[in-house]
């Protein structure tokens, strides 16, 4: 078993309210780990402190990547997390998918991207840019082609969430965070984005995920950990055997 | 009655005929706001993005200093930067030029531009800075994030600033002295001051003239803040 | 951060002609401002030397003050006694006399205190006292204040009350409130001639040049900053211009000057026979 991700003894409190108690917590690369608990558990607090955007007060978080301990800036640069709100950027849903692209991208690549789009807007097509074809083989997968030009702000709650899907998506992270990823979703999109997280998987990366329905947790997840006034009470193991998830669908469905 | 009437005509005709005097005051102002507002804007930025994204102790009380200075009548301005300039040996030289104008000026709507962008920064949700930074951002990233999140309110704060230093007379007549050469060409008399001076003089047609091109710029001003604000209540 | 400061260095270079190594600040009243006479004279004295001069137009008060912060090369005021004070703690040096006018009293048609009549400003004032009339005094510190002191002084009295107001402006403004109020004011004569037109007052009190109280004398003094406390001031061209303005080039244009035919100002620099009294403060005593 190769662990990607080891949280050690994690304490974190907001001003005077401990929301971490001491977490103790390995990831095992390649699985789907649900964590799941009460309103207010610290779910959000430890998936803050595991994409290190918080740093803990007490205790330690390192990832490994290639089995070696790996130093938290190139890290994030393999991770990503959707968050429970979308958050979008206020711009296009271009914008917005390509962000974490553009971040990683060289000059040069920036330029001839925003170059393209710019060009694009103007009725000029030329062949689109590496960044802007991986932008729609996203928008593909959580099933929003042709979305690309659309204003965030214009986006219903459900096709925002999908576009922070994609956002974090189109970066192939080797650890994917997503906080509450069907909440406000239809029951057709939920279905989309739990079969994204399947196939997530199937590359051999990491699926960290916090949710409020059991049913998905035992659907989706190969650990399921219970946490509790900030502190782990419970973990499962779930076997293959049980609630066998359907065979992955072709993508785009 | 009638004889306010026959000065605005007067104005509006010296208006359409503008002699050097009226240009190169009206340059003059121009220059000196606008050169303050283009060092002003970025300096503010940076500021305002370190303050309001930033943790440090105190800021609690920076954000208050702010909000006071934001209050300072530009006579008392004028007077600091008058009293620094005329003791600071090496910038003795600045005295009575536009330079010493665009500094007071500066002084003056910094605060203002400071604080209108660091409201507009807070006003951006705290989960734009988080989602830029589970993307990858880095710290500089995350901030350049949240300011393109605060672009309208950027905007909204130069042209307030923009506002409030081509209408003030307090700084620029302490520091720059409301000089015209002899010619009749301004040399540090902004459109304020020379409204000033001209209805010191009694010239109230000149006087008037110069009232109404100043409010019609501060109503150009406002108008873009108006048409700035629209776009926000749409969304 | 670097990057920050030359982007504010360049920006700031922009601005303003590169200051050339020759220019002259001259201080002086606003009242002397607002006729004319420097940009008369200054136009002059830029074709003859080639150099410009700043002139910042304030109080009395205040012109003396920047000399005596060395922010200023030289002062034009009409105030004497103040000037005998900054002669005397060498503040300025070279005092000359350049010119003088007068002031008169003036005051709304109806006149309510009786004043017109009255032999010397003295008994004028004493008249607009006893009857609480309204007078408004700049109260500035300026060459004007001082002389309205001077007489209120003379006169055995403390002004004070409802009738006695305060403008702090200059003589232009000070003559607007009177003539919208209706109320008495010391003024020169030359802001007054200037603004007859506009204003709704009329003299009660004549001057000296038309034969009035010799009291009402206001003669102008022309001093350069002492060098010796301000070395960077350009005291070579103060210098040059005091002796531009003395000359008889200069007096000439000073006598030029005329509103309605009446001349504003009338030079004194140019004497066949000597009078000391110009260079030194007027208690002086040598030695």
């Amino acid at each position: 078993m190769r662990a990607v991700l080891v949280a050690r003894d994690l304490h974190f409190r907001y001003g005077r309210h401990e929301a971490l108690r001491g977490v103790d917590l390995a990831v095992r690369r390649g699985e789907i780990l649900a964590v799941v608990g009460p309103n207010g558990a610290g779910k959000t607090t430890l998936f803050r402190l595991l994409t290190l955007y918080l740093r803990p007060q007490r205790g330690s978080v390192e990832y490994f990547f290639g089995g070696r301990p790996t130093p938290a800036r190139e890290a994030r640069r393999r991770i990503a997390a959707v968050l429970q709100e979308p958050s979008l950027f206020s711009t296009d849903v271009f914008g917005n998918v390509a962000y974490g692209l553009l971040l990683r991208a060289p000059f040069g690549e920036r330029l001839r991207t925003r170059l393209s789009r710019g060009l694009r807007r103007l009725g000029l097509h030329l062949p689109p840019s590496p960044i802007e074809k991986r932008v729609e083989v996203a928008l593909e997968t959580v099933g929003l082609a042709g979305f690309t030009s659309r204003r965030a702000s214009s986006l219903s709650r459900g096709e925002a969430q999908r576009v922070a899907l994609a956002r974090a998506l189109v970066l192939e992270p080797e650890v994917l965070f997503l906080d509450e990823p069907t909440a406000s979703l239809d029951p057709e999109s939920a279905v989309i984005v739990e079969r994204i997280i399947r196939w997530f998987r199937e590359d051999g990366r990491t699926v960290l995920l916090t949710t409020h329905d059991p049913g998905q947790a035992r659907r989706l997840a190969d650990r399921i950990v219970r946490l509790a006034e900030g502190r782990i009470v419970e973990t499962e193991e779930i076997t293959k055997g049980e609630a066998a998830p359907p065979p992955p669908a072709p993508l785009g469905g | 009655m009638r004889e306010i009437w026959g000065s605005v005509e007067a104005a509006f005709s010296l208006l359409f005929h503008p002699d050097r005097y009226l240009l190169s005051t009206i340059l003059v102002s121009f220059k000196v706001s606008g050169i303050a507002l283009l060092i002003c804007f970025p300096v503010s930025a940076a500021l305002a993005a370190a303050i309001s994204l930033g943790r440090f102790p105190g800021r609690g009380a920076v954000k208050l200093l702010v909000r006071t200075a934001m209050g300072l009548p530009s006579v008392v301005v004028g007077l600091l930067v008058l009293l620094v300039l005329s003791e600071a040996g090496p910038f003795k030289g600045l005295l009575w030029t536009p330079r010493a104008m665009v500094i007071s000026q500066l002084v003056l709507i910094t605060p203002l531009v400071l604080g209108v962008m660091i409201s507009s920064l807070e006003g951006v949700s705290r989960r734009v800075a988080e989602a830029a930074h589970v993307l990858g951002a880095n710290r500089l990233q995350v901030a350049w994030a949240v300011m393109r999140e605060a672009r309208l309110g950027f905007l909204t704060a130069a042209v307030a600033g923009f506002g409030r230093a081509i209408a003030e007379v307090g700084s620029v007549l302490i520091v720059g002295g409301n000089i015209a050469w002899a010619d009749g060409t301004s040399y540090t008399r902004t459109l304020t001051t020379a409204i000033v001076v001209e209805s010191r003089k009694g010239n109230f047609e000149a006087a008037l003239a110069f009232g109404i091109v100043l409010m019609v710029l501060v109503l150009a001003v406002n108008l873009v803040l108006g048409l700035l604000g629209r776009p926000e209540e749409a969304r | 951060m670097l990057k920050v400061l030359l982007f504010v260095g360049g920006l700031l270079s922009i601005i303003g002609a590169p200051l050339a190594a020759a220019e002259l600040v001259l201080a002086t009243t606003t009242s002397t401002y607002d006729t004319g006479l420097l940009d008369a004279l200054n136009r002059s004295f830029e074709e003859l030397l080639g150099v410009k001069v700043k002139v910042i137009a304030v109080g009395t008060g205040a012109a003396l003050e920047l000399a005596k912060r060395g922010m200023v090369d030289l002062v034009l005021v009409h105030a004497r006694p103040l000037e005998d004070r900054y002669l005397a703690e060498g503040w300025v040096i070279n005092r000359r006399d350049v010119m003088f006018n007068d002031f008169v009293v003036v005051g709304p048609p109806e006149d309510p205190a009786g004043v017109k009549g009255a032999p010397t400003a003295v008994e004028a004032f004493r008249r607009i006292a006893a009857a609480g009339a309204r007078f408004i005094s700049r109260g500035d510190n300026s060459g004007t204040n001082f002389k309205e002191r001077e007489i209120w002084r003379a006169a055995g009295i403390e002004p004070g009350g409802r009738w006695y107001l305060l403008s702090g402006k200059g003589m232009g403004d000070t003559l607007v409130q009177a003539s919208l109020m209706g109320g008495y004011t010391l003024t020169d004569r030359g802001t007054f001639l200037a603004m007859r037109e506009n204003l709704d007052l009329e003299i009660v009190v004549e001057g000296p040049v038309k034969g009035g109280d010799p009291m009402l004398m206001n003669p102008y003094g022309i001093m350069a900053v002492n060098p010796a406390r301000f070395p960077d001031r350009n005291y070579v061209l103060a210098m040059a211009y005091i002796g531009f303005v003395t000359s008889p080039e200069g007096q000439r244009i000073i006598a030029g000057l005329t509103v309605g035919g009446e001349p504003l100002f009338y030079p004194t620099a140019l004497r066949e026979e000597p009078d000391f009294s110009e260079y030194v403060p007027r208690d002086w005593r040598g030695g």
